[in-house]
């Protein structure tokens, strides 16, 4: 009975403050906000391109904050669908099976089989990086024959007397020239078995199909080749000039049937509106790409941004109130331990942002769900992740305030925290979970980052292991997509270590707030 | 068994010795008072008792058991001095929380609240957020959560602090009935008028120690002192009875009249009569607390930097032996 009375006592205090019905204004604001959002499927025809373009086309790709991924270099080669057969046009598009060819024309001369060894390496690389093996992949023996090649160039010239601008125009000319042979080497080594492996690994990944068959249709000579006019680079004295000049491709087709399975609604395309389609966010959206980044970037960082910044300044003024002479010496006459008064209190600042959260987080699953579809779990296990975050600030809000009674000594104590955690989690990544894991993981500021991010709670750690979540969930991923976001750094994140070592911190810090509280005179 | 039994209590504060070995007992039923100066000593006390500070040696006991236990807890009720209720609740509400803690069950706090509330005066005002009270309402708010779980002893600090004279009749109504009920009382206050008003026996501390204690109508009473006054007109025979063996000065229109060791004031009455003069004014005077709290407090310290306590003034009435004697004859 006493221990609910103080935690009514804490929501009594919260709502007096009129902060909370700010915060839940805020919520229910984003939550009508996500109400007008709204997705019309793409036809087969249209929805089966798209999810052909998305296939890895050799262009390099750069991840842009809220408009996602974008290809930042020319594709090497072009995927399109043909002959498309399956059932008209149904509400649910996505639930059906589809017949249909997969044409893929190369842009460059031999861009098709480029693109799919560049995509191939780089999963390679992926996969080793977080097996860690020792194997050496393609791409690593390709930079070493290549460093192999440049220095063999260079002590040639050396032993000629070339001069320093001949030896770099001797490598610079040499050195493209290997490594185009090499390039074509390889990609010829690519057989047909190999490219059907790829393009239905590539269909599971983009569609979130199940492939049932992918097999190369044999092309008459005359269809199979393609004239390309590619754009070549000719070095004229000191300038260069660029010169189009005729090139033989080739196109490749492929007979496939998918089927439709759990989380193909997921990715397939969708005309997304919001504001009622006042407002167009794209004609060929991933629902779940697009719910995640309403969560990853809405939620993850800005609601839950405003949340835990109003949160700790909010509940940093509990403890300290109820320590004020005239104020205490009541609480401290009646039956109750110190420690239970002070940990319920706690739980009570806890409350504030459990509730917010729920509001926030709760609100948008279920009007995402509703005009989106998509119903997971996952997000509403945030509301834990980010209680159990704060839960850290709280205890050591609620330290600060028993040692100095002072809310404004809380706050100030846990913005500085966060800084430090925000930091350190960032420096172990650069550290630890960095694609490139050579020099820098090898260096004594990194063994100290690693040292320190294993000794201090795992703020930031706990942040990217809930975008690793929501990202695995809403975007379906294969087991190819999860392997490259392992290779990305998530692959060193553990719930239980963030976990562990979060809430120890949280034990001790109050348990020596407890201690103090009930071992002083007030 | 003394509801209240401290044993040599001492409490330092890192140099201050805030106590230095105060015992003291206070039985069941009792109206207690604690009288002290600032920084006596007094809060520290309370708060031992209560649990809420820890001695540094001594021992205190509370209704026969160690003091600060969740037992003892239940069983008393406490007004701190300068207190801050939350103020985003309202008097209802607040004594719901208090109760709460104080494991009163809901029924019995549903209906108990309203009536400590009435017995405090402040019913109608129940539902009122805490920061529209003025000072003396949340000083009867504060004696209703010290009564609320009907405790055995209540400590009061500062009981009357900020009420108006209306409410500190009140409130020192509301003593008396709780005295009468049994309850046990244990009053600090500055206003030592209302002590004297209300408390069986004081206490009175000084620099951490005990320097007078007694039952409240004795150390009041100040024997062999008494007021003489004579019909308008008529001499007072000094000299006859200075030579009787008594000590007399002028105090007005009145005469102190101060007794020795064994002797009575019946024979200067005789005297007066004798004397063929009208008797309009015979009091024994008293002492008041203030007197003895001053007296007792600059004896104990007397370089202490505060004025000396002058010679009262006699009250007006006084000096009209006619008014003097109709009031006496009232009484």
């Amino acid at each position: 009975m006493k221990y609910f009375a103080i935690l009514k006592d804490s929501l009594r205090e919260t709502i007096d403050s009129k902060v909370l019905f700010v915060v839940v204004g805020l919520s229910v604001l984003a939550i009508f906000i996500m109400a007008t959002l709204s997705f019309q499927p793409n036809p087969p025809d249209t929805a089966l391109t798209k999810i052909a373009e998305r296939i890895p086309d050799g262009a390099e790709e750069i991840d842009l904050p809220i408009l996602g991924r974008k290809k930042a270099t020319p594709s090497f080669t072009e995927y399109t669908v043909e002959d498309l057969q399956g059932p008209p046009d149904s509400r649910k598009p996505w639930e059906a099976e589809y017949q249909f060819v997969l044409k893929a024309k190369d842009l460059i001369p031999g861009g098709t089989r480029a693109a799919m060894l560049k995509e191939e390496m780089r999963a390679e690389e992926a996969r080793e990086r977080v097996a860690q093996t020792g194997r050496k992949t393609r791409l690593r023996t390709l930079q070493e024959d290549l460093m192999a090649e440049a220095q063999r160039i260079q002590e040639r010239e050396r032993k000629k007397g070339s001069d320093e601008a001949e030896t770099q125009r001797r490598l610079q000319e040499e050195l493209t020239s290997w490594f185009l042979k090499r390039l074509e080497e390889e990609t010829r080594s690519l057989t047909a078995k190999d490219m059907q492996k790829f393009l239905k690994t590539q269909l599971e990944n983009q569609g979130n199909w199940t492939v049932r068959e992918v097999k190369e249709i044999e092309l008459p000579a005359d269809q199979r080749r393609v004239k390309l006019k590619v754009k070549v680079p000719i070095k004229e004295g000191e300038d260069v000039r660029i010169k189009t000049q005729d090139a033989d491709g080739e196109v490749h087709k492929f007979a496939v049937t998918v089927v439709s399975r759990d989380g193909t609604y997921n990715v397939w395309p969708h005309k997304a509106t919001l504001l009622f389609g006042a407002v167009p966010l794209g004609s060929s959206e991933k629902p779940g790409q697009l719910v995640y980044r309403i969560f990853s970037w809405g939620v993850g960082v800005v609601g839950a941004g405003v949340i835990m910044v109003l949160s700790c300044i909010i509940t940093a003024f509990y403890i300290p109130n109820m320590l004020r002479k005239g104020t205490i010496d009541l609480l401290l006459a009646k039956p109750i331990h110190r420690a239970t008064l002070l940990i319920y209190k706690y739980i009570g600042g806890l409350l504030f942002v459990f509730l917010n959260t729920s509001v926030l987080i709760g609100g948008l699953w279920l009007i995402l769900g509703l005009r989106g579809g998509i119903w997971s779990a996952s997000y509403l296990f945030i509301i834990l992740v980010l209680t159990f975050e704060f839960a850290f600030f709280y205890a050591l809000s609620a330290l600060m305030a028993v040692l100095t009674r002072s809310a404004v000594v809380s706050i100030l104590i846990c913005f500085v925290t966060w800084g430090v955690l925000w930091g350190l989690g960032w420096a172990y990544w650069w550290a630890d979970c960095k694609q490139d894991p050579s020099a820098v993981q090898e260096s004594t500021v990194a063994t100290v980052v690693r040292v320190v991010h294993t000794a201090a709670p795992h703020y930031l750690d706990l942040d990217w292991l809930s975008d690793k979540l929501i990202q695995e969930n809403l975007l379906s991923l294969s087991e190819g997509e999860r392997v490259k976001m392992e290779a990305q750094g998530y692959g060193k994140l553990r719930w239980s270590e963030s976990l562990a070592v979060t809430s120890l911190y949280i034990v001790l810090l109050l348990g020596l707030a407890c201690w103090w509280f009930a071992t002083r005179d007030y | 068994m003394p509801v209240i039994l401290t044993n040599n209590l001492v409490k330092h504060y890192g140099r201050v010795e805030a106590l230095r070995g105060v015992s003291l007992t206070v039985e069941r039923g009792e109206i207690f008072g604690l009288l002290g100066q600032n920084g006596a000593g007094k809060t520290t006390l309370i708060k031992i008792l209560l649990g809420i500070t820890t001695q540094t040696d001594g021992s205190a006991e509370l209704l026969g058991e160690p003091t600060g236990t969740a037992a003892v807890r239940r069983r008393i009720g406490y007004l701190p001095e300068d207190h801050r209720f939350p103020e985003y609740h309202t008097g209802a509400s607040l004594l719901d929380f208090y109760g709460a803690l104080l494991e009163v069950p809901r029924e019995q706090r549903r209906k108990r609240i309203p009536e400590v509330l009435e017995v405090v005066g402040i019913k109608n005002r129940m539902h009122s957020k805490i920061r529209t009270y003025s000072k003396g309402m949340k000083q009867r708010l504060g004696i209703a959560q010290a009564l609320l779980h009907e405790p055995e002893v209540i400590f009061l600090d500062e009981p009357t602090d900020g009420v108006d004279p209306v409410g500190r009749r009140h409130i020192r109504e509301v003593l008396m009935q709780l005295k009468e009920e049994g309850k046990t009382i244990f009053i600090n206050s500055h206003l030592l008028g209302e002590v004297e008003l209300v408390s069986d026996r004081v206490v009175i501390l000084h620099g951490g120690e005990v320097i007078r204690a007694g039952v409240t109508s004795e150390l009041t009473r100040q024997r062999g002192l008494f007021l003489v006054g004579l019909a308008s007109g008529q001499a007072f025979p000094q000299e006859e009875v200075v030579k009787a063996g008594y000590h007399v000065s002028r105090r007005g229109d009145l005469w102190e009249v101060a007794l020795t060791e064994g002797q009575a004031i019946d024979p200067v009455v005789d005297l007066l009569r004798s004397r063929g003069l009208s008797l309009r004014h015979l009091e024994e005077k008293r002492q008041t607390l203030e007197d003895i709290f001053m007296e007792t407090v600059v004896a104990a310290e007397p370089a202490l930097d505060m004025p000396r306590p002058r010679p009262r003034r006699e009250p007006e009435r006084y000096r009209d032996p006619e008014r003097r004697f109709r009031e006496t004859d009232r009484r």
